[in-house]
């Protein structure tokens, strides 16, 4: 009995630490990959403290925990105070409900209803921007105030009215009784609801995700955006930190206890005392570590190097972009960290957030949710944008950066005259495959019906995407607005499903490198990432046609710093800037200065700037009606 | 051997915690249908014996015999023995009827004799109409006859009761007192009783083990301990007792405070130095001159029944119970008869106590910052 | 007197800020779902929803799977922590703690390199000519990763439950004739309920909720309502459907709470936490 009792718990332990032992392994990585482990390196904690965004994240985690916590703290107990005071079991009854609302009711729908009172609100009052650091301040102290309440409501219980009354009895005042009696004796259960609101809103996400507004990104945030794609060990690494933290800080606790309750003659509030002093100073502790580890790179070389004159007039505003994850140089393995070098050449400061479509940077911005100065959307959502007067007209005179740009990318569908948008990146789609598993010529789309390969094809699991292959093998516009057209590529992507591994978009990064899956298709320039780490990887432009797109810079209508923006649209054109980021990205550059540049290693690579022509056809703006027929066909696919 | 059964023997049994003896060389034998009780302060093992008993605890050394078999490892549920615990241990998810049943349903018991039984103890215990009553309804005293009836449906050869009736008031407990003694007839069977109060430990019992420090100090009848206690201890804990130093001068002469006294004890060595004791009751205050002893009284309580007198000899200080009433500062005789005095030989306990110029010990403990007090036991 | 206004002054905040952050949100929530794009009141929300059945059902039975998992896991667990040493059980408490500091999605990612084809159980199954096996991307990976989530959440009200029971009860159990086994049955699994009630609760709503953990380590095939509520709030803030399917999903957490609550007797009558 006891060998088995001992047998099932180390079974269990080994189940909850397997992912945490995987993850701090593979922080000592040498290469990118969180698969295969190549070398011992401690590069990964550099990289992690040598990146701003990182640490920014961290700080406000920190930082948002510890006010949110508190408030909620000092607010909790008042209304804890309250609550207990009620005479009425009717009103109890009715406080209490609402009370535990935040607690039972699922996150997503805490968040989302959140999120629509902030819109509601800044809709009324007419903000730019409805959500905020306040807002998520808000919502982080409405779901830790039930936690609060929950740990300080039984003590007051515990206590009683008899202390109170023998205060006053003694004669103190109620304020007085209450600091002197009721406080040491209801400490604890504060204490412990601080520390639980604290570490909830540590480790919030789900509320965090519908509530953030602009420019203040908590680290469960980055982390999300940095999972979208695929995981750097930086993550695991700055993980496995906090992990340590938090391990010496539990055993510094625990052994604490254990002194104390050796030493009998050692009071119990003194005990308390004990442990909330190295909770605190622990906290303290690692919150000036994090600040403190702020990196200061000097930028005085590589501004001798940039085209334009950059002036320090605007020092001190604060410019907001918003931009796709990863699609900026940042520092990591010795490369340029662009907003860093914006930020002191201009003395700006940059508040930078990341989306993962354009239909939610199009949604986030419609609904006035957030304001940003400068986006980079894709060519069909510029034309949608543009179409539905969200887009502010560039001043082109202060982009001298601008004669860079490829003519092929000027005067694009989407922005006819060039008023609206700077071209930054520009992609295609194409076939991904494992020469290892995939034999024979491949160079059609027709590839991934093919039943020789069953479970081991992977497709774009967003619609749009997956549509247009099966219109390219059907021949179609892939803008066309006739239902029959959208029915007959449903009808064959349905015929695909019994040969398909899974519908995924940036697990790719993880799935063609590890042999996962033989065939995927994605976007070109991501292939080059992921040929890095497996060389068996192929790429081809399948004949029947590709989906090209450009993504530009752009600054919507409700923009707060506009000429802060020009000087950064100017500074992404700078060559060096560009190299950086063309670098970075691994997408073909429209900029002249990049792809003519002899330091460029990607330079007249086949894929990226293939010399044989490739059939390619730009998305545009799909009518709403069209929209939602296709919509609903893929929700078929998907489930057939 | 004697001719009466011996159910339960206990051999030698030697109990420690972190290095600290709880039971030191315990030897005990119960007859069958006997009601023992074990009596002592707290910390004194009489807890810890019984659960050697009822096979919560394995002695370090030792044998437990049951009907003449070694049953040291032999665990509870395979013991055919049944407990009272301190707090009853009553089941709160299940209700009165439940909780009796317990034994019988774990034993596989058919469900209609399980009735029937439940039934009958409920009778026993005068709790009939109860059944569907849950544990956290009923009264402290409720709760006991539910105890009772949830052991004794097990139809064990021994009950074990560990201070059941502490959590009574002195009222309650004086009327189950009774009931348990007219229970313990009615079944037949050995009751072994842990209590720490004298006065239900002299009342209930057949045989009175009295322990202290992990060691039996005495077994023996109530009137055998409470008459001729063994030691200071004994004669302290048992009752209200002055223990004077004393001198055999030889066999029935004893002589204490410089006067010699007729007693009824002898077979003690010429001169040996001995405890006397006298209890508070046999002492009669008279004139100084008619008195063997003489002193003065220092405090008079009265208590009812009686006044409680403090009379100082010599610095040493009497308790003497009367129905007279003396005065503060009073000069008084006392006078004892031979069959008053019971002597004892010196032991380690001579001198620790039986004289009333302190408070009690518990008193005492509780003026003490550096003694801490431990209410509960074990 | 001067008391009962004090302590109104002192509710009067809170209640504010409850009725402002809790209860107006919530309202919110129901005025989308009653309403078309152009804020007049309609029904087509609410037609919707049928088309999402298939998906409640999978996150409910995902969510039930999953819960009664971490519970046949959990209760020997706990029931064996609690036997060990006062030292050892909060050592073991500590470390079943620990995990829920690290970042859920961290842990969550974790898991693909254990569970991918060519990740550690394949690699592992691979020295004995074995697999690969589709691991990743399927229900089983889906529910792994909630059972990993929310595991302490239930060993925790189970250890608690059962800790407190009181060594006599055991003791008395044992007396009156009953083997470990009996005494589990009979004594400690009733006295544990408490615990094992708020031990479901507590799995049970974070898990038909959850979004993420379906995403990252399931496929289309094993998203979650969590997953599909976000994704509409994703591309439409206003997004009426997206309200709606939360509607649906608070009720079905309402309901789930109260059949829950039934089995204990919280004398709070609220929810056990």
């Amino acid at each position: 009995m006891k060998t088995l009792g001992k047998i099932i718990n180390a079974l269990i332990f080994i189940f909850l630490y397997a992912p945490i032992a995987v993850m701090i392994v593979f922080s000592f990585n040498s290469s990118r990959s969180t698969y295969v482990f190549e070398k011992f390196s401690l590069k990964w904690y550099g990289e992690f403290l040598n990146s701003t965004i990182t640490i920014t994240a961290v700080k406000n985690t920190l930082l948002l925990a510890v006010v949110s916590a508190l408030i909620a703290t000092v607010f909790g107990t008042i209304a804890s105070i309250g609550i207990y005071n009620l005479k009425s079991k009717t009103a109890k009854g009715a406080i209490m409900g609402v009370t535990n609302i935040p607690m039972m009711n699922p996150d997503v729908v805490t968040g989302v209803s959140l999120m629509l009172l902030f819109v509601f609100i800044g809709r009324f009052l007419g903000l730019a921007s409805s959500l905020s650091v306040y807002t998520i301040l808000i919502a982080h102290i409405t779901f830790n105030l039930p936690y609060v309440i929950l740990n300080v409501l039984p003590k007051l219980r515990q206590v009683g009215n008899t202390y109170t009354e023998a205060a006053r009895d003694l004669g103190c005042t109620y304020s007085k009784a209450f600091l002197k009696v009721i406080f040491p004796n209801i400490y604890s259960g504060i204490l412990s609801g601080f520390l639980m609101a604290f570490t909830l809103s540590l480790d919030d996400f789900v509320i965090s995700y519908f509530t953030n507004g602009t420019g203040f990104q908590t680290l469960p945030l980055l982390i999300y955006s940095k999972t979208k794609k695929s995981v750097k060990p930086d993550i695991y690494a700055l993980s496995t930190v906090i992990f340590v933290a938090v391990l010496l800080l539990l055993i510094l606790v625990n052994s604490i206890k254990a002194k104390s309750e050796k030493q009998q003659k050692t009071k119990r509030s003194s005990k308390a005392k004990n442990i909330v002093l190295t909770v605190v100073s622990a906290t303290v502790c690692i919150a000036i570590i994090a600040y403190s580890a702020i990196p200061s790179e000097n930028y005085n070389e590589f501004s001798k190097k940039l085209k334009c004159k950059y002036t320090t007039s605007l020092a001190g505003s604060t410019l907001n972009v918003f931009n796709w994850g990863e699609y900026i140089s940042d520092g990591i393995d010795d490369t340029l960290n662009v907003i860093e070098a914006f930020e002191d050449t201009t003395g700006i400061q940059v508040n930078y957030d990341n989306f993962d479509s354009n239909e939610t940077m199009y949604s986030k911005l419609k609904s006035g949710a957030v304001a940003y100065d400068v986006i980079i959307p894709s060519d069909y959502m510029i034309e949608r944008l543009k179409n539905e007067k969200m887009l502010r007209k560039l001043d082109y005179s202060k982009i001298p950066n601008y004669k860079f740009i490829d003519k092929k990318y000027k005067n694009l569908y989407f922005d006819e005259k060039n008023e609206y948008s700077v071209p930054y990146s520009v992609g295609k789609t194409g076939l991904i495959y494992n020469s290892k598993m995939v034999k024979g010529k491949v160079d059609s789309w027709s590839v991934m019906w093919d039943e020789k390969y069953k479970g081991q094809v992977l497709t774009f699991n967003n619609s749009r995407d997956a549509f247009s292959i099966a219109q390219f093998m059907l021949g179609q516009d892939v803008n066309s607005t006739k239902k029959s057209d959208w029915k007959a590529a449903a009808q064959l992507l349905k015929k695909q499903n019994k040969v398909l591994q899974a519908r995924v978009m940036d697990e790719v990064f993880t799935k063609m490198p590890g042999n996962n899956a033989a065939i995927a298709p994605y976007y070109a320039g991501d292939f080059l990432t992921m040929y890095d780490s497996n060389e068996n990887l192929r790429f081809v432009y399948p004949k029947e046609g590709v989906n090209v797109f450009v993504d530009s810079l752009c600054v919507p209508s409700n923009a707060k710093n506009y000429e802060a923006a020009m000087m950064f649209i100017n500074f992404m054109l700078e060559p060096e800037v560009a190299l950086a980021n063309a670098e970075y990205i691994c997408y073909a550059s429209p900029n002249t200065a990049v792809v003519n540049n002899d330091n460029y290693s990607l330079k007249g690579n086949e894929i990226l700037y293939p010399k044989k022509k490739v059939k390619e056809q730009y998305y545009h703006n799909i009518d709403s009606k069209t929209r939602n027929y296709y919509e609903k066909l893929w929700e078929e696919v998907l489930l057939s | 051997m004697s001719n009466k059964k011996n159910i339960l023997e206990l051999k030698n049994i030697t109990v420690s915690f972190d290095g600290e003896k709880i039971l030191d060389d315990i030897s005990l034998s119960i007859s069958d249908k006997e009601f023992v009780t074990l009596l002592g302060p707290s910390g004194c093992g009489k807890t810890t014996t019984l659960r050697i008993i009822a096979g919560f605890l394995e002695p370090d050394s030792g044998d437990v015999f049951f009907d003449g078999e070694i049953i040291n490892s032999l665990p509870a549920n395979k013991r055919n023995v049944n407990t009272i615990f301190q707090r009853y241990a009553l089941f709160p998810h299940l209700n009165v009827y439940d909780n009796i049943a317990f034994g019988l349903k774990v034993k596989k018991v058919p469900k209609d004799e399980i009735k029937k039984r439940v039934k009958e103890m409920l009778k026993l215990v005068n709790l009939e109409g109860f059944e569907k009553r849950s544990i956290a309804k009923l009264s402290g005293g409720q709760q006991q006859r539910v105890a009772i009836a949830r052991a004794v449906i097990n139809k064990p050869k021994i009950l074990l009761l560990d201070e059941p009736l502490a959590a009574l008031d002195l009222k309650l407990r004086k009327d189950m007192q009774t009931e348990l003694k007219n229970i313990q007839k009615q079944l037949g069977i050995t009751f072994i009783f842990v209590t720490h109060d004298q006065e239900e430990a002299l009342s209930m019992s057949d045989k009175v083990v009295v322990m202290n420090e992990g060691k039996i100090q005495h077994i023996g009848t109530p009137q055998d301990i409470y008459n001729e206690p063994v030691n200071a201890f004994v004669a302290d804990f048992i009752g209200e007792s002055n223990i004077i130093d004393g001198v055999m001068l030889d066999d029935f002469k004893v002589k204490i405070e410089g006067v010699t006294l007729q007693c009824l004890d002898k077979g003690f060595k010429t001169n040996e130095a001995v405890d006397v004791v006298i209890r508070p009751e046999d002492v009669d205050i008279v004139h100084p001159e008619k008195g063997l002893i003489t002193g003065e009284v220092t405090s008079v309580t009265f208590l009812g029944v009686h006044f409680e007198i403090i009379v100082d000899v010599n610095g040493f200080k009497w308790m003497i119970q009367t129905t007279d009433e003396s005065k503060v500062g009073d000069k008084v005789g006392l006078l004892i008869e031979p069959d008053a005095i019971h002597i004892m030989k010196k032991s380690k306990y001579s001198g620790l106590y039986g004289d009333y110029s302190s408070f009690s010990d518990e008193m005492d403990e509780i003026s003490n910052p550096d003694v801490e007090i431990v209410s509960e036991e074990d | 007197m001067k008391k009962s206004f004090l302590s109104k002054l002192i509710n009067a905040p809170y209640i504010l800020w409850s009725a402002i952050f809790i209860v107006v949100p919530l309202i919110i929530v129901a005025y989308f779902t009653f309403t078309n794009k152009n804020g007049s009141f309609s029904l087509e929300n609410i037609y919707e929803i049928p088309d999402y059945t298939g998906i409640f059902l999978r996150s409910i039975i995902y969510a039930l799977v999953a819960t009664a998992i971490t519970l046949v896991v959990s209760y020997p667990f706990a029931y064996f922590m609690s036997r060990t040493k006062v030292r050892t059980q909060s050592m073991m408490i500590m470390l079943v703690m620990l995990p829920m500091w690290m970042n859920l999605l961290i842990r969550t990612y974790s898991w693909t390199t254990i569970l991918e084809k060519t990740g550690l159980i394949n690699s592992f199954f691979g020295l004995f000519g074995l697999g690969p096996y589709n691991l990743i991307g399927t229900s089983g990976a889906v529910i792994v990763g909630m059972v990993y989530n929310y595991l302490p959440y239930m060993i925790l009200p189970i250890y608690t439950s059962m800790s407190k029971i009181d060594k006599s009860y055991i003791e008395a159990a044992k007396d009156l004739g009953s083997s470990s086994f009996d005494s589990l049955k009979r004594v400690i699994l009733p006295l544990t309920l408490p615990g094992i009630i708020s031990g479901i609760t507590m799995v049970f709503v974070p898990s038909v909720s959850t979004f993420y953990i379906a995403d990252k380590l399931g496929s289309t095939k094993t998203l979650m309502i969590g997953d599909v509520i976000q994704k509409k709030f994703d591309i439409d803030v206003y997004s009426g459907i997206g309200a709606s399917l939360s509607l649906v999903l608070m009720v079905i957490i309402l309901i789930c709470i109260v059949f829950m609550n039934r089995f204990s007797d919280s004398e709070d009558g609220g929810i056990i936490v």
